[in-house]
């Protein structure tokens, strides 16, 4: 009989929970990271619009995180056949796959918002240099820095679970 | 390489120095600098100072043509994205019949546009009175005929919650005796007329305003209402069509619109120079034009002032006098000297590294991106917008390096196999039912730590090469010892340890190498402290340094990140394009799905390459040995923004 408790033995909840995890927080650090900057950018463009485009580079930065957490979700799915639906995972393959979604997931969730705001402050300086707006990209790609270590901590982990 | 400056002192006329500035203009090669910055103390207070040139003309003219120009922004032919600025000489710009033409028009123009401000003006008055009389439209007495000997009708404005009834009843309670009507309604406003005896009006008038209604009065209207409103109308249409046949007249001005633009370009260039003449020093018959010139210019210059009674001395500058930095580069690593000036212009004492920073800037881009087929996108995307878009130098130029990492992506995407992601096999898969392979030498979804090690390799490479430059400087400078100590150990030091964990006999050659190196760094890195405990405590801790090194490293593992995501990205696209199968619908589903998927990805990993690939080049190359803080070479030169400026057609 398939019971709640049921779940806990079943390593496909795992797996699935991975999947969450990585697209969940991953997208809301970036959902949030790329508002932020958004609801900056938009106090420039009032006064002028033509600074669209340099504001738009600005506000994708942050928009990776949501991408690298994607993207693990989409290789766990792939890897494990659910996009076939014929999933049979261990317990123990299952949790491997949750605790390896971890690091995109968390670090996505943190770096994405703290580039939003390296962004949003960098929006003031397309407002007073716009020649200088490159600066403001490169320090905001120093945040994401660490959203890359994790992703690519979660890939190489997920790339060696055996499925 | 850094261009050599020199100063240069232009003595002429004061009568012919107007003209020496426009020749220098034209050449463009000189920045002028203040003549005070440029001699000693005691000779320039031998001068007069310079006094600025009136300039209130030439700007009241500017702002004249501009503001016809942005009269005229919504008529006239639209600029594509593709269409190029007209290409004049000097000459032709600044021919004074063609700007007195052109003001002339400007005057007309001028006209057109304040003959429609009056009439707008009217207009938004008439539309006025006509909103404020339409509630009335129903109350069809004269506005002539409201007062008879002893009768008057008032209108009234009352708003919620007072109706109508809180009127009669506050007429009741006061006994006066009066009529009212409802009009109209609208909303919580309601239009309210009122009978009453000529007598009784002060009382009337204080028993409704205790109400809060507002008086409106008929003043100025002929006939009904109705009549009113519709006299009103005729007159609005009247006006509209008055709008537009001036709005016509100054359609058939547009075509003015190239003059005006030329000559708005032409005193702009007149601004630039007569501005800036209080910067020189003159002696009452004699300016000082000062400034700095690169080497290289200076027969080209000297010939071009032979025509002016002036005479042009140059002077080195002196050994520690910091003169602004123009690098001069072959045209494959010019483009990438924007990587270098977004971060800061080398100091004029040091080197020009562009070549370095392109190069790796080049291979890790492509790294990064890795994907032919956007490789071919940028390629082509960027050397055509760099030719046929008119866009300014500064766009062209990022283009053109755009176009160049482009063979670079092309290179990496080949050897990993990745042309648009895996969309020649799906497609081949879904719509023709084959299976294709595509030639690659790594696949790096398969074999990532190939790619990592790789990516670690390069970063090492690309550290060796920083730290390499840093020992060219010394040795230069003459430090050859500093050059050992500083780069030489770290160098045998940082090869020796990895080596270290390589089988027999290299593990014995790290061992040694590691020991040397260690043990010259200890040796040597204290050697600016005074003393013997204090040269030992620092020598050991610059070991610690080695995390510093071993961090670097590890920063480059984003090579192979970034490359993944495109990679991976990509062939997402690709699935959810070929989800529908292999039906025509399916094939324009897939269409729509591969171009927009990929554009995306395409533009956002793009970016990524960019941005990471630069931060490369900033925190772990330039922290090696970069010495910045050089001023941009900004010569005075012909700005224009409608007219390409050519010497010569």
């Amino acid at each position: 009989m398939e019971t709640f408790t049921t779940l806990f033995t079943n390593g496909n909840f795992y797996a699935y929970v991975g999947v969450a995890i990585a697209v969940v927080l991953g997208g809301m650090g970036s959902a949030k990271g790329v508002g932020i900057v958004g609801e900056a950018s938009s106090g420039v463009l009032s006064e002028d619009p033509e600074k669209f485009g340099q504001c738009l580079v600005l506000q994708a930065l942050p928009g990776t995180q949501g991408i690298y957490g994607f993207l693990i979700g989409f290789i766990i799915m792939l890897n494990s056949g659910m996009m076939s639906g014929d999933v049979q995972l261990s317990v123990g393959t299952g949790a491997a796959i949750l605790v390896a979604a971890l690091p995109v997931g968390i670090v996505g969730l943190i770096s994405g918002i703290a580039q939003g705001r390296v962004s949003a402050a960098g929006i003031k300086i397309i407002a007073k240099k716009p020649d200088q707006v490159s600066k403001a990209m490169v320090s905001a790609a120093l945040v994401e820095t660490y959203a890359i270590l994790a992703f690519l901590i979660s890939m190489l982990l997920i790339f060696n679970i055996k499925m | 390489m850094i261009e050599k400056m020199e100063k240069i002192y232009i003595y002429s006329l004061r009568s012919q120095s107007a003209d020496v500035m426009e020749e220098l203009l034209r050449c463009g090669v000189v920045q002028p600098v203040q003549t005070e910055d440029m001699l000693s103390a005691d000779a320039a207070a031998l001068l007069q100072p310079g006094e600025s040139l009136d300039l209130s003309r030439e700007e009241n003219l500017l702002d004249r043509l501009q503001e016809s120009l942005a009269a005229l922004k919504d008529f006239g032919k639209k600029k594509g994205m593709f269409s190029k600025r007209p290409i004049k000489t000097y000459e032709e710009l600044m021919d004074d019949q063609v700007l007195m033409d052109t003001i002339s028009a400007c005057g007309k123009i001028e006209a057109i546009t304040g003959k429609i401000s009056d009439l707008k003006k009217e207009l938004r008055k008439a539309e006025f009175q006509k909103t404020s009389l339409l509630p009335w439209k129903a109350f069809d007495l004269e506005a002539g005929a409201m007062e008879t000997q002893t009768c008057k009708t008032l209108l009234y404005v009352l708003q919620e919650p007072r109706t109508i009834e809180d009127i009669r009843r506050e007429a009741e309670e006061k006994e006066v005796s009066l009529y009212a009507q409802q009009v109209y309604v609208e909303k919580e406003n309601q239009y309210i007329a009122v009978l009453l005896l000529k007598k009784d009006e002060k009382q009337v008038k204080e028993t409704i305003s205790v109400l809060g209604a507002r008086e409106f009065s008929p003043e100025g209207i002929e006939g009904t209402f109705r009549e009113a409103i519709s006299g009103l109308q005729q007159q609005i249409a009247g006006l509209q069509e008055a709008i537009s046949e001036q709005e016509k007249e100054l359609e058939k001005m547009a075509e003015q619109k190239e003059s005006l633009e030329m000559a708005s370009d032409a005193v702009k260039v007149r601004i630039q120079c007569l501005s800036g003449h209080e910067n020189f020093l003159h002696t009452g018959k004699v300016d000082v034009i000062t400034g700095w010139i690169p080497s290289s210019q200076k027969d080209a210059v000297n010939k071009k002032m032979e025509r002016y009674d002036c005479f042009c001395e140059y002077k080195e500058p002196e050994k520690d006098e910091d003169y602004p930095v123009l690098m001069k580069n072959s045209k494959l690593v010019e483009p990438f000297g924007a990587i270098t000036e977004m971060y800061s212009l080398p100091s004029p004492h040091s080197i020009d590294t562009n070549w370095a920073i392109g190069l790796f800037f080049f291979i890790f881009f492509g790294m990064m991106l890795s994907d032919a087929g956007y490789g071919l996108v940028l390629l082509i995307g960027g050397l055509c917008g760099a030719k046929f878009l008119d866009v300014g130098d500064g766009a062209k130029r990022m283009m053109r390096m755009i176009g160049i990492c482009g063979v670079s992506t092309i290179f990496w995407g080949a050897l990993y196999g990745s042309w648009f992601g895996d969309v020649i096999p799906k497609v081949a898969e879904t719509f023709f039912g084959k299976t294709v392979e595509i030639p690659m030498l790594i696949d790096p979804l398969n074999e990532p730590m190939t790619v990592l090690i790789m990516s670690c390799i390069f970063g090492v490479v690309h550290l060796f090469v920083g730290m390499g430059i840093k020992a060219y400087i010394m040795i230069k400078r003459g430090d050859k010892w500093g050059a050992l100590f500083d780069v030489g150990f770290w160098y045998i030091f940082l090869i020796g340890l990895p080596l270290l964990l390589t089988p027999e006999p290299w593990g014995t050659v790290g061992k040694v190498m590691s020991i040397v190196g260690a043990a010259g760094l200890v040796l040597t890195q204290g050697r600016a402290k005074p003393t013997i405990i204090g040269k030992i405590t620092s020598g050991v801790m610059s070991l610690y340094d080695v995390t510093g090194y071993f961090s670097d490293v590890l920063s480059y593992s984003r090579i192979l990140a970034l490359g993944l995501a495109t990679g991976v990205v990509a062939s997402v696209v690709n699935i959810m394009g070929t989800m529908t199968g292999g039906s025509v619908l399916g094939a324009i589903l897939f269409l729509v799905i591969f171009v927009a998927g990929h554009l995306l990805n395409l533009g956002i990993n793009a970016l990524g390459a960019y941005v990471h690939s630069a931060r490369l080049q900033y925190v772990e190359f330039f922290g090696k040995y970069y010495e910045g803080g050089g001023k941009k070479f900004d010569p005075l030169k012909i700005k224009t923004k409608y007219v390409n400026v050519t010497e010569e057609k």
